[in-house]
């Protein structure tokens, strides 16, 4: 009971597009920190072993929904770090926080929507 | 009224966290390993995928291309072997850093209870540990030839 007050205290951290963006960077790292985990773990275990165990691993992020959702978390990370590191590099951009958010969108949008048609049409192709 | 916001001070708007002061060592060099090392994974991490899934495709991970790429064990390696072990073995120290320290940041905000937090990270440095030390150990052996086919063959 105390965590779940805790979880919702810092999911309302401070509000608006900022929060948002800043709760997004930690759920993709951690869903990234996740996956690279496996994503070693099975390799190694096919590599090694030719593992029946690490084929099965490899089977669910070669789905396309996985496929999906990993491409959102490693372009969204990626830019949003970009942005931090850029905006501690240079403090005083700060005054436009709310801009660079949007910008940082707007190159999302088409990276995002070359890797999704990428994967659709692979998925598609039946490859 | 010739800004938006007059009223919030600069440091109650600021949510990037600033670089930590005072004596705390240990937090400035995190701080600074996550912007210097977010900044190599961006272009490790990002050509990998691109690599992978747009040169190689995501349907043949356990292919051939990794045996050419990275060499069998036992075999002498090649100069382009060479530099694929260096850019995965850089790639996969750079990443299970990173992810720890972040993964600290979040229990560290989260789990208040001390003990839950400290039971949380051992098992997180455990898990890290594992994955980095099978990662760099595929790395310096190269790749097990029987293991491979059959992996490839199954």
């Amino acid at each position: 009971m105390q965590n779940l007050k805790v979880i919702a205290q810092g999911a309302r951290y401070r509000g608006g597009n900022p929060m948002w963006s800043w709760l997004l960077h930690r759920v993709t790292g951690v869903g990234m920190v996740l996956f690279v985990v496996a994503h070693i773990t099975a390799s190694f275990l096919t590599q090694r072993f030719g593992s029946g165990a690490g084929m099965a691993i490899n089977a669910v992020y070669e789905s396309p929904a996985f496929q999906l959702v990993m491409y959102f978390c490693v372009i969204y990370h990626a830019l949003n770090g970009l942005r931090v590191i850029i905006l501690d590099i240079r403090p005083s951009l700060m005054r436009f926080q709310r801009e660079t958010l949007w910008l940082q969108w707007l190159t999302f949008v088409p990276i995002y929507a070359l890797a999704v048609l990428l994967i659709l049409l692979r998925a598609a192709s039946g490859e | 009224m010739t800004t938006l916001n007059a009223s919030a001070s600069p440091a109650a708007r600021r949510t990037v966290r600033p670089i930590p002061q005072g004596r705390n060592r240990f937090e400035r060099a995190m701080w600074l390993f996550m912007r210097f090392s977010g900044l190599a994974l961006l272009f490790l991490a990002l050509s990998h995928f691109g690599f992978q899934h747009i040169i190689v495709g995501t349907h043949r991970l356990t292919s051939e291309d990794t045996i050419v790429r990275w060499g069998l064990a036992g075999e002498s390696i090649t100069i382009s072997q060479l530099f694929w072990r260096l850019y995965y073995g850089v790639m996969v120290l750079l990443a299970m850093l990173h992810g720890l320290n972040g993964l600290r940041q979040v229990a560290y905000d989260y789990l208040k209870n001390k003990t839950v937090y400290n039971a949380f990270m051992a098992a997180a440095a455990v898990l890290i540990l594992a994955v980095t030390t099978m990662g760099v150990i595929a790395l310096i052996v190269g790749v097990n030839a029987s293991g491979a086919t059959a992996a490839i063959t199954r």
